[in-house]
């Protein structure tokens, strides 16, 4: 669902504790790694409307 | 490039910056003073032109001439050039929608062989590309077509859902997950 509200802009602070949440929440290593995710072709897309459809972008 | 366009570049430059300091500072490994995470430069477009040479390489996309028309079409753009010390050791790159509610991560790549960073390239995208989504705003990360089951699964358990997208227009797979 889209919230309209706008968010406020964190600070620098904010962004710090953020990173450091991020990096524990998430793994740190994976065994078998793939050398590529995700694909070329999706580079040369439209930019993807938030209901799916595409756009330029500004 | 036009006013508008050029502030744009600016402003997201400066966010990507941000958000690549922050983690790198926060990295937990032995080694981080080695990893160095940057934007997408001329020194990285060289090295990666290198690993078109590689026969491990397994897509064949030209990251100086392509990326070039990628980060004009799009400044709000996720980039991340990842290296271990002189070493290009990945590259990444993905972009907000259109009203930004959320960011798409298009494209990893990793050295093909003989990487210094192997196992963290990924780990370390998708990290900085949550940070990107939180400071610009996005609602959500989706990681577009992921390919690989194994990551897919791994993933799932780490908060991301796996889903196909329904609509006509678009086809792809993706996993998400809600930025907070």
């Amino acid at each position: 669902m889209k919230s309209n509200k706008r968010k406020k802009p964190l600070t620098p602070e904010e962004i710090r504790k953020k990173a450091k949440r991020i990096l524990q929440d998430n793994p740190i290593y994976i065994n078998d790694e793939p050398s590529v995710v995700g694909s070329p072709e999706s580079l040369t897309e439209e930019v993807e409307d938030d209901d799916g459809s595409t756009k330029n972008q500004d | 490039m036009l006013a508008t366009h050029e502030d744009a570049e600016r402003r997201y430059e400066s966010f990507r910056e941000m958000v690549r300091d922050a983690i790198q500072k926060e990295l937990p490994y032995t080694d981080r003073n080695n990893i160095r995470l940057g934007s997408i430069c001329q020194n990285a477009l060289m090295q990666a032109k290198l690993w078109s040479e590689d026969p491990r390489r397994l897509v064949d996309w030209p990251w100086d001439g392509g990326y070039r028309d990628y980060s004009y079409r799009n400044p709000k753009r996720f980039e991340l050039a990842t290296w271990y010390g002189n070493t290009l050791a990945g590259l990444s790159l993905g972009r907000p929608s259109y009203a930004g509610t959320r960011l798409r991560l298009e494209f990893i790549e990793s050295r093909p062989s003989s990487s210094p960073l192997k196992g963290r390239i990924v780990p370390i995208t998708i990290s900085v590309a949550e940070l990107y989504a939180s400071v610009i705003g996005a609602e959500e990360l989706r990681i577009i077509n992921p390919v690989d089951e194994r990551l897919i699964e791994y993933y799932s358990s780490f908060g991301y859902t796996y889903r196909k997208a329904a609509g006509e227009k678009s086809q792809k797979h993706y996993l998400v997950k809600a930025i907070s």
